[in-house]
């Protein structure tokens, strides 16, 4: 039997802050879904700095979260860390810290396990606790998306 | 050669929390402009808990912050168990205690090596210190990842806890699981604490030697080191019941804007590690005051630049308390309590002494346990007008000082206050190749 790597799926976003949530809502649903056994759910919300426990641990990470790419609401793009631009605002704040700052730490701490990220285009962010009507209707393809890639890799994992 | 004229914008200081934009303009002297400018957010925040069930409500507010989710909760619960008249048996009272000091041990860690250390070993971040200094991150990281577990333990999760309930805790750990946070505390937080309190007594030196007297308040109680029990006490000799904060402090909005400061008799005042170890130094744990004593700590301490010091002090009180708790959970033999909540119209008051300083969560419910009226009160809002008197009070004993000093020393200053934004979002931005 191969030994197949454990994947983190961390839902990340303030889901005070609309689609800055999405993150939270795309792994609160996928809890609903069938899942592969070597998949582990994360709603990691706003944890920033609080989270390199979890990422240090992690043999593999999936984080999804709310990217602005100049898409149409609700597009999606699977999105190395290499991509991520470093953060705008204050680097290494601990508030609200963003994932790829948390990320950078990571690099330099100790050896971060393999990542991707699925990165999503939100319509709008601001403070409200439900998602914009364009991504409400998205969610489940979003979740649908994740879920496809989880059983896909599982498959490939387990040599099926 | 004494300056005349200092123009400082700066767009975010870097290692704050949140955004914060500091503007100093002076001429001939006399200080024209002094502002530092942060995002006031709870407002959003308030309309949100509107309407929402009495269950509902700390898991909301949790949100608020990932680095204060523990401290929101708190304030949450209390405020909805004042309202409710609500008791909690001591064995929730220990694992909230618990739960409490791991929030601050993270965050004041967080605060001291990463945001805090890097300025006093001349490094621009934490980051060159791993090459310069890796005993001192390898140290961060370890007690970074035990505060981490302790919220695990008693929250349930990594982050925003979902454990904690009104009257009580929907969760309770294991006996192994408090043998091994005692094994933890004992044989590597300890040790890593007083090698913590070593490396900031070697450089409490470098801090500005800045002093400006100011008013204070925290909370206090006759039993304990105050955290979310007890009552509002100011250095000006006024104590108040929590639900009874607005006798000692007033929002009024600044700068024909619709920013709100909030002010003490008229006066600014501050919160946080220095207000809470100046009022409440005799209840520190005797290791921790041991600990001041090392860090040449005296209080009352003037001095805005020694809140990372009174955060050290505090770590090593939150440490050897934790043992204690653990120890007591452990001689009464952890067992599951079912909260028990009866509803009622009313209103209630949490305070609880969060890493930053004193929140406050103010709710009003009505008879079926929803919501009506709330207001809450983030210690960033408190202190923003004591830092700006400080910078104030700064900036003219350093017009001998180039430019580039002034902004780095104020930026350290405001660093020291650990402001925080809440409502900060923390989108992506990817770069397609």
């Amino acid at each position: 039997m191969t030994q197949t790597a454990r994947l983190t799926v961390l839902g990340l976003g303030n889901e005070l802050m609309g689609d800055d949530g999405i993150g939270v809502y795309v792994v609160r649903a996928l809890g609903e879904q069938a899942l592969p056994d070597d998949v582990e759910l994360i709603d990691a919300g706003a944890g920033g700095l609080n989270l390199l426990n979890v990422i240090e641990r992690a043999e593999a990470i999936l984080a999804i979260d709310a990217a602005d790419m100049n898409m149409l609401p609700g597009s999606f793009r699977w999105v190395s860390p290499e991509q991520l631009r470093d953060s705008k605002s204050p680097i290494f704040s601990l508030h609200n810290t963003s994932f790829v700052e948390t990320l950078r730490l990571a690099e330099r701490f100790f050896a971060r396990p393999p990542t991707t990220i699925f990165a999503i285009q939100p319509a709008s962010v601001e403070p409200r606790m439900h998602l914009s009507p364009a991504l409400a209707r998205k969610l489940p393809a979003l979740v649908h998306a994740v879920c496809d890639s989880l059983w896909q890799r599982h498959r490939a994992q387990s040599g099926r | 050669m004494i300056r005349e004229s200092v123009n400082i914008n700066v767009q975010h200081v870097t290692r704050v929390e949140g955004h914060g934009n500091i503007k100093v303009r002076a001429n001939n002297g006399e200080i024209e402009q002094c502002e530092l400018q942060i995002v006031e957010s709870p407002r959003f925040f308030e309309s949100m808990l509107i309407g929402r069930r009495w269950f509902d409500v700390h898991h909301i507010t949790c949100r608020i912050c990932g680095i204060c989710s523990v401290g929101h909760t708190t304030a949450s619960l209390c405020a909805t168990e004042a309202a409710f008249g609500l008791t909690i048996s001591k064995q929730s009272l220990l694992l909230r205690d618990l739960i409490f000091y791991g929030e601050q041990l993270q965050s004041h860690l967080l605060h001291v090596y990463f945001l805090a250390a890097p300025d006093l070993l001349n490094a621009g971040s934490v980051i060159p210190l791993v090459k310069t200094h890796p005993d001192v991150v390898a140290r961060a990281l370890r007690l970074k990842k035990f505060a981490n577990f302790v919220c695990e333990v008693v929250g349930g999760r990594h982050v925003h806890p979902i454990s904690l309930w009104p009257g009580g805790l929907k969760h309770c750990p294991t006996e192994a699981q408090l043998l091994e946070l005692k094994r933890q505390l004992e044989q590597q937080v300890l040790p890593d604490m007083d090698a913590t309190v070593d490396l900031f007594a070697e450089l409490a030196p470098k801090l500005p030697g800045f002093e400006r007297p100011a008013a204070y308040m925290a909370l206090k109680d006759p039993t304990r080191y105050a955290w979310f029990t007890g009552e509002l006490v100011t250095s000006t000799g006024q104590q108040v019941s929590v639900d009874k904060y607005l006798d000692v402090m007033e929002e009024r909005v600044v700068r024909d804007t619709t920013v709100k400061h909030v002010f003490h008799n008229g006066e600014s005042f501050y919160v946080g590690a220095r207000a809470r170890v100046n009022t409440n130094y005799d209840q520190l744990h005797p290791r921790a005051r041991a600990a001041a004593e090392k860090l040449g700590y005296a209080v009352p301490n003037h001095n805005p630049f020694a809140n990372n010091a009174a955060q050290v002090i505090e770590c090593v009180h939150c440490a050897s308390e934790a043992v204690n708790a653990v120890d007591q959970l452990l001689s009464m033999g952890p067992k599951y309590q079912e909260p028990r909540v009866a509803v009622r119209a009313g209103r209630g008051v949490g305070i609880a002494e969060v890493p930053r300083g004193t929140l406050v969560h103010d709710y009003t419910y009505d008879e079926n346990g929803n919501v009506v009226d709330d207001n809450l009160i983030i210690p960033t809002t408190m202190n923003v007008e004591n830092c700006e008197q400080d910078m104030r009070a700064l900036v003219p004993q350093m017009m001998d000082r180039s430019q580039e000093e002034i902004t780095a020393a104020l930026e350290i200053l405001v660093r020291a206050y650990d402001p925080c934004i809440s409502c900060s979002v923390h989108m992506l931005d990817v770069e397609f190749v």
